[in-house]
């Protein structure tokens, strides 16, 4: 049976797409070197109340090492951890587990000789990974001290370990942030915006068009779920060079050595306020501030925030426009669309934040920061998704449209 | 903050700068807007006016006016009704499928019918002109009872009127279902993709990727829905001669039609516990390759039922569930060097709801993925599979609370598909 199983395992190997298939800047669901989590929030007061869970996958039969990282709604990352995935591996995490102190557990074959903690079955690679030597399994729960500061960071308070602030405080005890998984070849405890060390030759971030998973905002006291597939993010050796936008573009002073396609720059989305979905329509957004944000002292906003977008346009479904522009006739300069401030944020669509004068249409979203900001107009990439609800009965999430690709942005939006 | 409208010399420039059609890249299966849209499978209960239902919605992402046809097809391929709409540049149109089964028609002009502008209004951004062709056609009348009543029928697998014969399954219920594509085309025609002068020199079909657009699934009975967007197919004329297509079956493989086609391999979640009691449905869009003709009822098409060439279930750690040894299906592809897994026919149609894990091939697992290959057996020398393009998508339930619906993870491309499954 033993000899059997290797046989298959070995033919699953060979069989399986090792890169997948990567057509970068297509924006599509194919499996891929980093998984983006656009907006996550927990309801931290509320143990029954909202939450965002998150499955990671891998396509292959080939084990990996994937590198966790959470970022605040301001783009600070705040932790990391390895998740070790053997070959066709599913892991589902809920992230109120993280602001609980308690981490997922998964061990390679160094670490799991009984292979008790990270089982696998017959056409999956188990592998030793010796850089996660006293990295895996992680511990048990995360140290109080830590969590307290975790959970300050990502609620906009004062966090200890960090020495300041770095997020958004929007008076809940909601968490709220980003959430970015790589493929990389070690257990580690860089994140991207390591300034070496974590792209390029040396680095240890993989170009493994493997990973694939979904995420679902679950809000169990209001009856709301909805969800729809991380953002994939392909890798392509080669395909960047200087100057190319790349998703971590920032952090590789866009030399494009990540590899990482970009995202797009204009998005459409429906909306509708009205008939079922009584509750109206979301919209969850992640945008790069084309900035490594640092903590910052609390009270105060990182530089280049509020985040501004080139320009909004809303539709009814008679296709009349309206735009966020104050006057009529010899207007000055328009005041700055921040319906988006932060780098992860979710906006109601008829709330203070974004006002439209339609139940019914769409928008159209240019979110590149205008050249006159605090940002660069050519990286300033996004995604968007869009969430509809039935006020008390349920909701229904799924991407908006992209319109162009930060590999070639569009420079106009009606 | 006031609100107003922007003033014209911006339509100036918005032709210089979006009136081209979007670039699109043809092999992946990304979000943007495509020169067809698929709405993969479709379901109305005909007896609960207030039962399940879908929704679906069309966006013109061009300033340009555009026709696009409407085609409904039965949930075994039999193109049952067909419909031009009009979209003035970024026009928005939404329906809700049980109104058509009900007979009353979404109304669109053109400019040339539509002379007050009332009929399809515009605003300051968008170009509305006039299509001749559409004289007589638009805007759509509501359904004479004749052609309602054949529209019920042949999408719940009874005898209809019009064709005196059966054009779907027959599942015991009154519910409607089928799938649903929409093209760019040049001209209003009563004509579908499976006819001749549909495609190629002179034909109405357009390439212009401007389409995109959202379904839902309600059911308001149970505090169900969950959607997605509509899949969306890029267009290139160039690119497929000979080659795959989405419509190849009806060009006789010549790649004249110029739309991408779906890959053959995907992997899919699935969850029947904890918040997500009622488990996890499957929606599957599967290419027969077959023309498919109304049949008279009581019998189905030869082909029918389609197998799932092989399907292997995992659970969180990874141990695979294969199907028994038995074969399901009397369409088991016969012998060879290796035999495959015995084929699976719950996805039998070409559009596909299935509870999965409880419909008559339950699995062990309340939690896991599910990896899925569609072909057809080649059962000539050499002998081997022939890749299938398939679309999947997941809804997963919770009990009169809520659902979530996404779509499935392509493994390959409908360019470079799988050439035989990923598993031993």
């Amino acid at each position: 049976m033993k000899a059997r199983c290797a046989c298959l395992l070995a033919a699953a190997l060979l069989l399986a797409p090792a890169g997948v298939f990567a057509e970068v800047c297509s924006l599509d669901n194919a499996p891929a070197a980093t998984l983006l989590l656009p907006y996550f929030e927990v309801d931290l007061d509320n143990p029954g109340g909202l939450t965002t869970l998150f499955s990671l996958n891998n396509a292959s039969a080939t084990a990996i090492i994937t590198n966790v990282v959470i970022w605040t709604d301001l783009g600070v990352p705040t932790l990391n951890f390895p998740v070790y995935l053997t070959g066709y591996d599913v892991q589902t995490l809920n992230l109120r587990d993280v602001f609980n102190g308690v981490l997922q557990h998964t061990a390679t074959a160094g670490q799991d000789p009984s292979d008790t903690i990270s089982p696998k079955g017959m056409y999956s690679q188990d592998v030793n990974f010796a850089s996660c030597q006293g990295l895996l399994p992680l511990p048990a729960a995360l140290p109080a001290s830590f969590l307290a500061s975790l959970r300050a960071a990502h609620t906009g308070k004062s966090s200890a370990v960090l020495g300041g602030c770095a997020g958004r405080d929007l008076g809940d005890h909601v968490a709220r942030g980003y959430v970015t998984v790589d493929t990389v070849n070690q257990c580690t405890l860089r994140t991207p915006d390591f300034l070496a060390g974590y792209f390029g030759p040396d680095g240890v971030a993989t170009d493994q068009n493997v990973l694939w998973g979904d995420f679902f905002y679950v809000d169990p006291s209001n009856d709301y779920a909805d969800g729809e597939n991380l953002v994939r993010i392909e890798a392509s050796p080669g395909a960047f060079k200087q100057g190319d936008a790349t998703f971590y573009g920032r952090y590789v002073s866009h030399s494009g050595i990540d590899h990482r396609e970009p995202l797009a720059t204009v998005w459409a989305s429906r909306f509708v306020a009205g008939g079922e979905f009584s509750g109206g329509t979301d919209l969850i957004a992640w945008r790069d501030s084309g900035r490594i944000v640092k903590p910052f002292a609390c009270g105060t906003t990182p530089f280049g925030f509020p985040l501004v977008m080139a320009a909004e346009v809303t539709f009814d479904e008679q296709e009349h426009p309206v735009t966020p522009i104050p006057c009529d006739f010899l207007c000055p300069p328009a005041a700055p669309v921040t319906i988006f401030p932060a780098e992860a944020g979710r906006a109601h669509i008829g709330g203070p934040d974004f006002p439209v004068p339609f139940n019914f249409g769409w928008v159209s979203l240019d979110l590149k920061i205008p050249a006159g900001g605090m940002g660069t107009t050519q990286f300033n990439q996004a995604w968007v998704g869009t969430v509809m609800k039935a006020r008390g009965k349920f909701s229904v999430g799924f991407g908006a449209t992209p319109l162009d690709s930060a590999c070639a942005p569009l420079s106009f939006v009606p | 903050m006031g609100w107003t409208l922007r003033c014209a010399v911006v339509l100036v420039l918005l032709g210089f700068t979006v009136a081209s059609p979007m670039r699109a890249t043809v092999c992946a299966l990304d979000e943007r807007p495509g020169a067809t849209l698929l709405l993969p499978y479709f379901e109305v209960d005909l007896d609960h006016a207030d039962g399940r239902t879908t929704l679906f919605s069309v966006n013109n992402a061009s300033a340009t006016a555009i026709l696009a046809n409407v085609v409904l097809w039965t949930d075994l391929g039999v193109p049952s009704f067909t419909f031009p709409l009009y979209l003035t540049g970024y026009d928005v149109q939404t329906f809700n499928l049980r109104d058509l089964f009900n007979g009353a028609m979404l109304k669109t002009a053109s400019a040339a019918q539509d002379p007050l502008d009332t009929v399809s209004p515009k605003g300051i951004y968008s170009q509305d002109v006039g299509f001749s062709s559409c004289a007589g056609f638009l805007p759509q009348p509501d359904l004479t009872p004749t052609l309602r009543d054949h529209l019920r029928a042949a999408h719940t697998g009874q005898s209809s009127p019009v064709w005196s014969a059966c054009g779907g399954q027959n599942r015991g219920d009154h519910v409607a279902r089928g799938y649903l594509t929409i093209d760019t085309v040049s001209r209003c025609a009563v004509l579908t993709p499976a006819d001749a002068g549909y495609f190629g020199a002179g034909g109405v079909a357009t390439s212009q990727n401007v389409l995109w657009g959202d379904f839902f699934y309600v059911d308001p009975a149970k505090n169900y829905a969950d959607g997605d967007n509509l899949i969306r197919l890029k267009a290139d004329p160039a690119a497929f001669a000979g080659k795959r297509t989405f419509y190849g079956r009806y060009v006789n493989g010549s790649g004249t039609d110029g739309r991408q086609s779906l890959p053959p391999d995907w992997a899919a979640r699935f969850i029947a516990a904890g918040s997500f009691s009622e488990g996890t449905d499957l929606i599957v869009w599967r290419d027969s390759g077959q023309v498919v003709h109304p049949f008279p009822c009581g019998i189905k098409p030869p082909w029918y039922p389609l197998i799932v060439t092989e399907y292997v279930g995992f659970d969180e750690q990874e141990h695979p569930f294969i199907p028994p040894t038995i074969p399901l299906s009397d369409r088991y592809p016969g012998p060879k060097a290796a035999p495959p897994p015995p084929p699976m026919d719950q996805l039998p149609a070409e559009a596909n709801r299935l509870q999965f894990g409880t419909e008559r091939q339950p699995i062990p697992y309340e939690f896991g993925w599910l990896y899925l290959y569609f072909a057809t057996f080649e059962p000539t020398p050499p002998f081997g599979y022939v890749p299938t393009q398939a679309w999947v998508g997941v809804a997963m339930k919770a009990g009169g609370r809520f659902s979530v619906g996404f779509g499935g993870t392509p493994l390959s491309t409908g360019c470079t598909p799988a050439e035989q499954p990923q598993f031993p």
